[in-house]
């Protein structure tokens, strides 16, 4: 009897949240080739774009992903601006930063948790995820909501940070150290965890730049590329950070990448809160946007974000355009997967920490 | 180092080009499409990768295409390029990383990248049953009131059919 079998998985199954369906051409337990196949739930939300206002815009493409969606609307209003050259207000800068990094840790400490719960690891699973809540709280005390922070607008943004509030976000980010620091130490150090993560699903510095790989995941195959450094935006040009990048090209690095980081957007976020001039937060009235194009990016959790624009001096946009990181991650996948066990798919796809939402805008 | 794009422009193009820079990032209009494979040969060997390819309109609704390149440093390398008969070279043979990009236009645009090659599916993005370049049909159009409508239409006629055409309203 042949031991060559194809293993179909999805485009629902327990392990993977989201619909995608995959083909795994197997050997045993050792995957030889893989098929991905996307497409379950597309919303072609670029067309409802181009018929909606530019106003309007910012609440569809904040409704791209659950997790970066304030990424989304950020870098929605980011395009708007440059193409209407219009510059934000230094304050409404600064808080952009602290929305952006406080949904970073939110969408880290997802990433993690769920990897630990795929790994079998189900008691930081829920010390993550019980971290995480307190984080949820910060950005429900700041916008009202827990996913959608609906705070951005094209000329700024429509909500304040007070003093008060500023002091509760830099205290409980303080609390937040030591806890993800002893996280951090249970990842370097248990075994269970090591041999689950490291040396599984590689990809090579080489086959990353080959596949254009972005976010967490070039950066754990050894790619310093981070867009807040590279071609900084809002206020991320005045702030001190590292980019975090990890070696071992694994799910371990890239897992790494993420707890490492975590730490750094603390310290981002309390920097911001620190320096944050007072002054306006917006410029009032939607300001008109000229004819022209103009083409926008950021750092959202999962990577590099970009928008694309043509604007005709209507309220109305003449083409917009996003492409997200996980459209660029999920071809990686292949490499990672060949040579696998069948036990170590689960692991492999959450350490991308592939948003499908995003995927089928 | 960031690349003398100007420089490397005019030595591929065979003449004196020039990129300008536009709202933070660099922009060239290619005129020779069959240039392209060149361009993303140049990306490739810098290394560097294909971000994505956007569709777009001139002010005489004819198509273009602005494909987004990238080099790990320094702004984005924008090449605007005029398609109006949708068919362009495919450089995924060339850079990997414009894979998905062409399969997406491939789908939602209609556009026709050549030597491309087909994948067994045929479709990646969208669901088999949705027609190509339509594909910005949005849930709301491909699951409107009418064609639930429609059905209950055909329902209504079978069982009047079946009680011999007199209406049970």
């Amino acid at each position: 009897m042949s031991n060559n079998f194809v293993l179909p998985i999805g485009p629902i199954h327990p392990a993977l949240d989201e619909p995608l369906h995959f083909r795994f051409q197997v050997e045993g337990e050792t995957i030889k080739d893989v098929e991905i196949l996307s497409g379950h739930a597309h919303r072609g939300m670029e067309r409802i774009a181009m018929k909606n206002t530019i106003a309007q815009n910012v609440t569809l493409c904040e409704r791209t992903c659950g997790l970066c969606s304030n990424t989304h609307s950020m870098t929605y209003c980011m395009v708007m601006e440059k193409a209407g050259d219009i510059v934000i207000p230094e304050r409404a800068q600064y808080i952009r930063v602290v929305a952006d990094e406080l949904k970073r840790l939110a969408s880290h400490a997802f990433a993690v948790a769920i990897l630990s719960h795929l790994i079998g690891f189900d008691t930081v699973f829920l010390h993550a995820f019980q971290e995480r809540e307190k984080l949820m709280d910060l950005i429900e005390a700041y916008s009202g909501n827990r996913m959608d922070m609906s705070i951005n607008i094209v000329g700024g943004v429509k909500r304040d940070i007070s003093d008060e509030l500023a002091k509760e976000i830099d205290k409980t980010l303080e609390e937040f150290r030591p806890v993800w620091d002893n996280i951090g130490k249970i990842y370097e150090t248990d075994a269970s965890i090591i041999c689950r993560t490291k040396g599984v699903g590689v990809i090579s510095k080489e086959t990353a730049i080959e596949y254009g790989i972005v976010g967490p995941p070039a950066r754990g195959s050894g790619i310093a590329q981070d867009v807040r450094k590279q071609q900084p935006y809002a206020a991320y040009d005045r702030l001190n950070f590292n980019v975090i990048t990890e070696d071992g090209c694994d799910v371990y690095a890239r897992t790494w990448v993420r707890i490492r980081e975590f730490i750094e957007s603390i310290n981002l976020t309390q920097q911001a809160l620190r320096e944050m001039p007072k002054g306006p937060i917006n410029l009032g009235l939607v300001p008109k946007i000229p004819a022209g194009q103009a083409v926008a990016r950021s750092e959202a959790p999962r990577g590099e974000l970009f928008y694309y624009t043509r604007t005709n001096g209507t309220e109305y946009p003449t083409m917009l355009k996003w492409r997200v990181p996980s459209l660029v991650n999920i071809p990686s996948w292949v490499p990672a997967l060949k040579g696998a066990q069948v036990a170590d798919i689960p692991a492999i796809i959450a350490s991308h920490d592939p948003c499908i939402s995003c995927t089928e805008r | 180092m960031y690349p003398d794009l100007a420089k490397e422009m005019s030595r591929i193009m065979g003449k004196e080009c020039e990129v300008v820079e536009h709202r933070d990032n660099l922009w060239f209009e290619l005129d020779d499409n069959s240039k392209i494979k060149d361009i993303a040969a140049f990306i490739a060997s810098y290394p560097g990768r294909c971000m994505t390819i956007s569709p777009t309109y001139d002010e005489n609704k004819s198509m273009e295409l602005v494909y987004h390149f990238d080099f790990y440093e320094g702004p984005i390398f924008c090449v605007q390029v005029k398609v109006p008969d949708k068919k362009m070279e495919s450089i995924t043979s060339i850079l990997r990383s414009a894979h998905w990009p062409e399969r997406e236009l491939t789908e939602t645009w209609e556009m026709t990248f050549e030597n491309l090659g087909s994948i067994r599916w045929d479709r990646f993005l969208i669901t088999q049953g949705v027609e190509k370049g339509v594909v910005y049909a949005s849930l709301s159009e491909t699951m409107n009131t009418n064609a639930s409508d429609i059905l209950w239409e055909r329902i209504k006629a079978y069982r009047d059919e079946e009680a011999g055409g007199e209406s049970n309203e």
